[in-house]
């Protein structure tokens, strides 16, 4: 984690950041911002002028002047009714400008991170780390602004009430200085807060990782057999207090430290009293003002610390982070201004590619040089871990290669910007997302042009054999999916998975389709049927369009019997590419590839015996199999 | 929850929230609320000491007494309020944890599932974890000194009106009375009352469902892949601003009480002004007296400003939510729980007799209708069948997650209702196909209910994942030393898991007699295919397995193997029978073998 920390970078500097946020709400909605700023700073003036008042007051008193106690009266009821008017309509405009302004930082905060090219930082923990905050608190940025607009409303307050104290003796502005201690407690604490709870991030996670298991129903079937129930429910518990511990510590030694300040400002208003009472000589009108008027100051100077608290706690952290989105994704933003080629002549090659997740040192993939020919179906076969995911990443421009390049028709895919390039894709993946809309729309999602088009949704059902989840459907394309919707239905993995594979079969004339293991769930008619399609697509002359085109199928699977078809079987281990060739070549180079396509082909093989029996000849030819690949590694 | 309080009173979700605070934390809250009354009566006790402050003065008087008065009150009256502050933000986490924990329990202590798939309760848990999600306002510990900001400056307001009375008897009445009034007048433009209706918590949901969409990792790939980024925020941005709207709608300041509430608030304030400035002229009220008076009077408008907050409205009604879930959940997921003990059962078969079973959601569509099937003890059964044809449903009913809604399921002749939930659990033990990935330790993914390193070491090698990782390591990239796990990798762990069940806790119980894998092998490469299912077979010898899987590879090994359609058995045997049988099984079976078989490959593709 120490390693991962240093090269994360750090956050961008506060008040820059919180000048952009400025500047983004003013653009979102100029008009608002401006009268919630001048409402917030008008606010201010009819409460200072109390301590005004009082003096007024007692002065009138003691002259015996009446006209100034009847003027004064005056003012304290207007004071109080103006300041509950002003109010009222300056949180009223507040409310509006921040509900707004909110909607278009989150949007943005959503696109920014939705339309950053890679998935880094969804994979990286200490992004994540960063992002979860921001994700979740993107609310308090709005309300960064009605917390800035109030801490200039005090600044002006707490001008007004130093200029009433001055009028008495200049010495009293020394009070001021007093306040000090408080502001830097304020304005030092929250950000250690801050760190605190984020470095509570992964028990925090944890925490939440466990109540989702606790309470939603496809783990709860699993909680339930193992009977860990209770133990979640510890647990969750146990990591909560592993995060809670140091974020209570650290505010309680927060409080402690703004108390100490306090008690400073108090020993210094008790001191400027004394001098007024007994240094002045003073009449009791500037008593009064002097008491009244540093009382306020306080509650100014507290008011103010407390937002500039709450702006150095969460708002001006948010914004910090937020501008650290907006440079992370200009960083990422594509500088790419290649054209993609609107068909493959020659194909696709890897040349000497490696790479290894940011954050990380242990290459996925080491010096990779491949040729996907195009038109070519292209099977990726290797044991778990071996990299074949990664490689479809990169070719999906997920990442960036750690070295080497991948290259298109002689373009650099670097070069390619990522958005035109993957128009040009299709596919699906192992862990595909279960889009819970309509039917259509899950299906449609695929060619986003073309959501709304039946016929091209209901090709590419056809396509993905998805025919019967459709019908099994109780509205057909127009059934909510997702059970908890309003009408929505259940459908089972299998059944998402095959439209998830129409999904991918949305777009027409993809340059590259992309599939990773589409049919680990599938039963064996729909395998089937999938099966004759790669097949057709791998003769080639069966389907003009993809000649013209030279789309290069890539297929992720486990399963030699739909492997085996494919024009080039890609043969990978360890992170490294061992061996390339047709299903026949490789037979007869008898590698690790043999092995397995033998193993597998004698579980189907024509044998009399009984399951019993079959069991043992199993595991001998099993351990011939392991014992001739380990005498040849 | 104290309980000589009015029903009606109760029955508020303020009420309920304020009751679960002391039960978070009995000592914070405490401290809490006798920090808020002190903060409330010092600015009227402020205004008093002024006052004799003011009179020594005037008087020419000794000012030690009052000057340490005025002195210490201030003091007080500066450093409670961070106190306070830090006490509201860790009660405001502890309520929280409190009630994450209510709703954890709530939703793990039924023994069925159905309460976790009912949509109107999982809505209710979205809106209840609101506490701490932030939706609609701050996280607890945030709203805390939101909601004490707001009722110290009520009581401070309160307190000031009743140091009046000391004045006139009318005055705190007119007064206080005014600006209790523009709480009534504006009650509308204040909390969004009708936001649980349908329309609000649809945009709710789409919006929150859109968002993380768009910032979430698990649709980030086909976001990226199909270029939905756009789509997906405009979704977000139509359904946030409809709710927004909705609500100003709902909230809009209405110009009558405004006019109204302005009326009443500037006849209070001249009245009860304007008699003090009377009153000094006549010389009714001294400089000391007018002091507290004035300071006084102008500190009731605290009344208008105070109140129950918004964020008490944010924090209470998730609050209440998470109280009111508990009752429908332990309804929905309840169970009849036997006394019987299942110990070393079965001995003899597990039977379906007539068994109809539809989800909850759809209770029309039955999934499984009159099924009927025997598995032998200690023997393996295959099940196989096209997608939905049943075949999860049948392995969940078997750990009893639900109740069949006719027929039984008898474990050697005696109704698996009979048995006690638990015991029978421990049991059976299940690889679904949607396994869990603990972001725990290895270990822990191996026997999230614990078993010795041993026991987890050996069931690891059983799955051909002895050298996958310490057992100490935590399967997620997201934790510190943590890894991440392929899909193949997870699966072994998964049937690791299965396997340490069989072996058992090790502390001297019984381990699982029956194990059911639901698509075990599904993303393991062939060779681990090959080797892990002959482990498992091995492992599980002398225990009753069911197995479903759309890999005839895996199928035809097993003892017998039972073909699942419309909900019934349509065929049972083993391998060579059903083969010669030449029913769907064989159909399905050659599919598949035929890529096998080379050189047939073409000849023996059926029509």
């Amino acid at each position: 984690m120490n390693r991962a920390k240093a090269n994360l970078d750090a956050l961008p500097p506060a008040l820059p950041s919180m000048w952009r946020a400025v500047k983004r709400g003013f653009v979102a909605e100029p008009a608002l911002i401006s009268i919630a700023f001048a409402l917030a700073l008008l606010a201010a003036l009819p409460d200072a002028l109390v301590a005004l008042w009082l003096r007024m007051l007692t002065d009138g008193l003691v002259a015996a002047r009446f006209e100034l106690v009847y003027i004064a009266a005056a003012g304290l009821a207007l004071s109080a009714t103006l300041t509950w008017v002003l109010r009222v309509v300056s949180d009223r405009t507040g409310r509006r400008f921040r509900d707004r302004v909110a909607i278009a930082l989150e949007c943005h905060v959503a696109d920014l991170q939705a339309s950053v090219g890679t998935v880094e930082h969804h994979e990286r923990p200490d992004y994540l780390d960063r992002l979860a905050i921001l994700r979740d608190q993107v609310f308090t940025l709005d309300h960064m602004y009605m917390s800035l607009f109030g801490t200039c409303g005090w600044i002006l307050r707490l001008a007004v009430m130093l200029g009433l104290l001055v009028s008495v003796h200049p010495a009293l502005a020394l009070l001021a200085v007093f306040a000090l201690p408080t502001v830097a407690t304020s304005a030092w604490r929250p950000a250690v807060e801050r760190a605190t709870e984020q470095a509570g991030a992964q028990a925090q996670r944890l925490a939440r990782h466990l109540f989702d298991l606790a309470t939603t129903a496809a783990p709860g079937k699993e909680v339930r057999v193992a009977g860990i129930g209770e133990r979640i429910v510890r647990e969750r518990r146990a990591a909560w207090e592993r995060w809670y511990r140091p974020v209570s510590r650290a505010r309680w030694v927060s409080a402690a430290w703004h108390t100490g300040g306090w008690a400073v400002f108090g020993a210094g208003y008790v001191g400027a009293v004394v001098f007024v009472a007994y240094g002045l000589d003073a009449s009791p009108g500037e008593v009064v003002l002097v008491l009244v008027a540093g009382s306020r100051l306080s509650a100014y100077i507290s008011a103010t610390a407390g937002e500039i608290g709450f702006l150095r706690g969460i708002w001006m952290d948010g914004s910090k982070r937020m501008a650290w989105l907006e440079d992370y994704a200009a960083r990422k933003a594509e500088r790419a201004t290649g054209a993609v080629p609107s068909v493959i002549r020659d194909g696709i090659r890897f040349e000497n590619v490696s790479f290894a997740y940011p954050g990380t040192d242990k290459l996925v993939l080491q010096d990779v040089n491949l040729h996907l020919p195009a038109g070519a179906v292209v099977a990726l076969v290797g044991e778990n871990g071996a990299g074949k995911t990664t490689l479809v990443k990169l070719l999906a421009k997920m990442y960036e290669p750690t070295s080497g390049r991948v290259v298109v028709d002689g373009e650099d895919l670097a070069g390619l910007p990522a958005a035109a390039w993957r128009e040009r894709l299709a596919g699906a993946f192992q862990d595909f997302f279960q889009f819970e809309f309509h039917a259509a729309s899950t299906v449609g999602l695929g060619d986003a042009p073309r959501m709304e088009d039946r016929r091209a949704v209901a090709a590419a059902v056809g396509r993905a054999g998805a025919e019967d989840v459709i019908s099994s459907l109780p509205n057909g394309l127009d059934t909510q999916l997702g059970p908890t919707w309003p009408k929505g239905v259940d459908v089972s993995f299998g059944q998402w998975q095959k439209l998830a594979l129409a999904r991918g079969f949305m777009r027409a004339a993809p340059l590259l389709l992309v599939l990773d293991e589409p049919t680990a769930a599938l039963d064996a008619e729909t395998e089937h049927a999938l099966f004759e399609r790669y097949a057709a697509a791998a003769d080639g002359d069966a389907n003009a369009a993809h000649d013209a085109t030279g789309r290069i199928t890539i297929l992720v699977s486990h399963r030699f019997s739909t492997v085996r078809m494919a024009d080039l079987i890609v043969v990978m281990e360890g992170a490294r590419v061992v061996a390339t060739g047709s299903h026949e070549a490789l037979m007869a180079a008898g590698g690790p590839y043999a092995d397995a396509y033998r193993i597998q082909a004698e579980a189907y093989g024509d044998s009399p015996q009984g399951a019993a029996s079959a069991r043992r000849r199993e595991s001998a030819s099993v351990a011939d199999a392991a014992g001739a690949s380990a005498a040849r590694a | 929850m104290p309980h000589f309080a009015p029903r009606r009173l109760r029955n508020r979700q303020e009420w309920q929230f304020a009751a679960v605070l002391p039960r978070a934390d009995r000592a914070l809250a405490t401290l809490w609320w006798l920090l808020l009354i002190t903060r409330g009566l010092l600015p009227a006790l402020f205004a008093i000491a002024m006052g004799v402050l003011v009179g020594a003065v005037q008087a020419r008087q000794p000012l030690a007494a009052a000057l340490a008065l005025v002195g210490g009150l201030f003091v007080l009256l500066q450093v409670l309020a961070p106190l306070h502050q830090a006490v509201g933000a860790n009660l405001g986490s502890r309520a929280a944890a409190w009630l994450y924990d209510q709703l954890t329990v709530a939703c793990v202590r039924p023994p069925g599932i159905a309460h976790l798939e009912d949509r109107e309760l999982k809505h209710d848990i979205t809106m209840a974890r609101d506490f701490d999600l932030g939706i609609s306002g701050p996280p607890l510990s945030i709203s805390m000194d939101f909601i004490a900001a707001g009722l110290v400056e009520l009581l401070a307001g309160v307190a000031c009106a009743l140091v009046l009375a000391a004045y006139a008897w009318w005055a705190p009445l007119a007064l206080g009375g005014a600006w209790l009034a523009t709480h009534w007048l504006l009650r509308e433009s204040g909390v969004w009352k009708d936001r649980n209706t349908t329309e609000v918590r649809e945009a709710q949901r789409h919006a929150d469902y859109a968002y993380r969409l768009a910032v979430d990792a698990p649709a980030a790939k086909e976001l990226r892949l199909f270029g939905l980024a756009g789509w997906t925020v405009a979704r977000f941005r139509r359904n946030r601003r409809l709710l927004h709207d909705l609500r100003w709608r709902a909230t809009r300041l209405r110009e009558r009480p405004v006019v109204a509430s302005l009326l009443l608030v500037t006849a209070a304030n001249a009245a009860v002004f304007a008699a003090m400035a009377a009153d000094m002229q006549s010389g009714a009220l001294a400089l000391d007296r007018m002091v507290v008076f004035a300071t006084a009077a102008f500190g009731v408008s605290a009344i208008a400003f105070g109140g129950l907050s918004w964020a008490l409205d944010g924090a209470s009604a998730p609050a209440a939510a998470v109280l009111r879930l508990r009752e429908p959940m332990a309804r929905k997921g309840a169970l009849t729980d036997g006394a019987r003990s299942p110990t070393l059962l079965p001995q003899q078969a597990i039977r379906f007799r007539g068994v109809r079973f539809a989800y909850p959601a759809a209770p029309d569509s039955a999934v499984l209708d009159g099924l009927d099937l025997e598995i032998p003890a200690g023997s393996s059964l295959a099940i196989v069948g096209q997608n939905g044809a049943g075949k999860t449903t049948l392995a969940k009913l078997l750990c009893r997650l639900y109740e069949p809604q006719a027929g039984a399921i008898e474990v050697d002749g005696v109704a698996l209702s009979e048995l006690s939930v638990d015991e029978w659990r421990e049991r059976v033990t299940a690889v679904f196909q949607d396994f869990v990935r603990f972001q725990l330790p290895l270990r822990d993914n191996v026997a999230p209910a614990g078993a010795p390193d041993e026991a987890i070491r050996g069931a690891l090698a059983d799955a051909g994942a002895a050298d996958l990782a310490a057992l100490g390591t935590v399967l997620d990239r997201g934790y510190d030393g943590g890894t991440d796990l392929s899909g193949g990798q997870w699966q072994r762990v998964a049937l690791a898991r299965a396997l340490a069940a069989v072996r058992g806790p090790g502390d001297g119980r019984e381990g699982a007699g029956v194990v059911l894998l639901d698509e075990p092998t599904a993303q393991l490469d062939v060779r681990g295919e090959a080797v892990i299912f002959n482990r498992i077979l091995e492992a599980t010898q002398g225990v009753t397995t069911i197995l479903i899987s759309h890999r005839f590879s895996t199928v035809r090994r097993a003892d017998r193997i039972c073909v699942l359609e419309n909900g019934r058995v349509q065929e049972l045997g083993t391998h060579d029978e059903l083969m010669a049988l030449g029913g769907r099984y064989r159909t399905m079976f050659n599919l598949q073998a035929q890529r096998f078989e080379e050189d047939a490959a073409a000849a023996q593709a059926p029509g």
